[in-house]
């Protein structure tokens, strides 16, 4: 039985509403243009925090699901009542908010590859730096995504080189708030209590645990990697509570048994 | 071994920066700097002075600041097709390697711990996030050298040929980072992570 929270009630309204100005917009216009095409599949990525939760892959916490409706329905809003043209900061505001929104979802990734990897524990330095530079990644990947529709559909997403510089700088003031944020956050929270009640589905943390297929044959993904950071006056940092302890009679530096499983350690186990 | 590539790293490092100089190509200067401070990166702090890098690293991390003076020198005699495009990989290619040379330093000066495959994904987003300080250089020279950059310059005409040359740098770097990424990966496979800092005198 599926429970139906606050957040969802957002999600449907948000996929409703925008169905609605797609079809109406069909009904006037009688074709499948730019303006619906954008209304139906933002209609149907307002319903994606709700399934992710349905298939138990993962429950974003409110407050995010909040902020990626709001990305969604700000963009479609502009496509399909012309926003992005007759308001010239419509472009910087959907940038700087989706900038923000994708930026919490990098900080969210890496906290819990932070938790449940534990080769990786992040600072609250580090993560800051490290949300910043991903979240500047995804601004490039955007806005080459947005060359090439151009240039295969003849759409201008960019409409011209200056454009293109402001959404660059929108990206890295949403990725420079939201390391900020993160900076101080960390600082104060160790921040896995907040990883585990995003209830990421075991498939998913074995994917996030698992090394390289080279680690995996030569046993070395469970190997201990450095004795700083143990569980015991473990620092406040994300994972630096689980770090392996190394000593000679730990069961990671035996051989793999026969059957090709690794037994974890109780100290490094995830609570799953 | 390593310290005959350091130093001809080092050589290769400033002879970049002269040449970016007198030809006043900002981003090379930039990238040759920080090569420099890359360079010096293992001998900061009271461990460093005893490490350096892997014979592995030092190899690709010659390759970009050689590639691009072969490319000046020899761009106009040969005839070399796209060399803006050849100078976006190359820069590239830098960006990677130093990306990983500071993801490495990060894990092992800080208390932070990477793995080596988070060290090559971060050292993607340095790369390109190294690119978009090129497309901000890229832009400032479009801006003064008359190219239409603004929205009341395409009234009735394609923003396209505008846009794909500000793009070349992040589009160049979105593609070549995947490939970078695979050959530092294979070329680095069998150097186990604590042995990517070598011990001064070793390989």
């Amino acid at each position: 039985m599926v429970t139906i929270n606050r957040a969802d009630m957002v999600s449907f309204t948000a996929t409703a509403v925008l169905l609605g100005i797609s079809v109406m917009i069909f009904m006037e216009s009688q074709q499948f243009n730019y303006q619906v095409n954008t209304g139906l599949v933002c209609a149907i990525f307002c319903l994606l925090p709700f399934l992710l939760r349905h298939m138990k892959l993962i429950t974003l916490p409110s407050p995010l699901v909040l902020m990626i409706e709001a990305s969604i329905f700000l963009h479609a809003y502009g496509v399909l009542f012309l926003q992005y043209d007759s308001i010239v900061v419509w472009d910087t505001l959907t940038h700087t908010v989706s900038s923000v929104t994708v930026a919490f979802c990098v900080l969210f990734t890496l906290m819990m590859v932070s938790v449940y990897d534990y080769r990786v524990s992040i600072t609250p330095f580090w993560m800051a730096f490290f949300v910043f530079i991903v979240m500047m990644t995804m601004g490039v990947y955007w806005e080459v995504f947005e060359l090439v529709v151009d240039e295969l559909t003849g759409t201008t997403m960019q409409y011209s080189p200056w454009d293109t510089v402001r959404d660059l700088a929108c990206e890295a003031l949403g990725g420079l708030l939201v390391s900020i944020y993160a900076y101080f956050y960390l600082q104060k929270h160790n921040g896995e209590e907040l990883v585990r009640s995003l209830e990421l589905h075991p498939r998913l943390q074995r994917f996030i645990k698992r090394g390289s297929r080279r680690e995996r044959r030569k046993g070395l993904s469970q190997r201990c990697d450095r004795s700083r950071g143990t569980s015991a006056g473990s620092p406040p940092f994300l994972g630096g509570g689980r770090r392996p302890v190394c000593s000679p009679d730990h069961p990671w530096h035996v051989a793999r048994s026969s059957c090709g499983r690794w037994s974890q350690h109780p100290r490094c186990s995830d609570a799953t | 071994m390593s310290r005959h590539l350091e130093y001809i790293w080092m050589c290769l490092l400033v002879l970049t920066f002269v040449v970016s100089v007198w030809k006043a190509d900002w981003m090379w200067m930039v990238m040759s700097t920080l090569g420099i401070l890359v360079l010096v990166l293992p001998r900061l702090g009271y461990e460093g002075l005893r490490q350096r890098y892997h014979a592995r690293l030092l190899i690709m991390a010659v390759i970009p600041p050689m590639g691009y003076l072969l490319l000046t020198v020899l761009a106009d005699p040969l005839a070399i097709p796209f060399p803006d495009l050849l100078a976006y990989a190359l820069h590239c290619g830098g960006a990677m390697i130093y990306g990983y040379m500071v993801m490495m330093a990060i894990d092992q000066r800080s208390d932070t711990v990477l793995s080596k495959r988070w060290m090559l994904l971060l050292s993607i987003a340095f790369a390109c996030a190294v690119s978009i300080l090129y497309t901000f250089f890229k832009y400032y020279y479009m801006l003064t050298n008359g190219y239409l950059v603004v929205n009341e310059d395409f009234i009735g005409i394609s923003p396209s040929p505008s846009n794909r040359l500000l793009m070349a740098p992040m589009t160049v770097t979105m593609l070549a980072s995947i490939a970078y990424a695979f050959l530092i990966k294979r070329f680095l496979m069998h150097v186990d992570k604590e042995h990517l800092f070598a011990a001064r005198g070793g390989a």
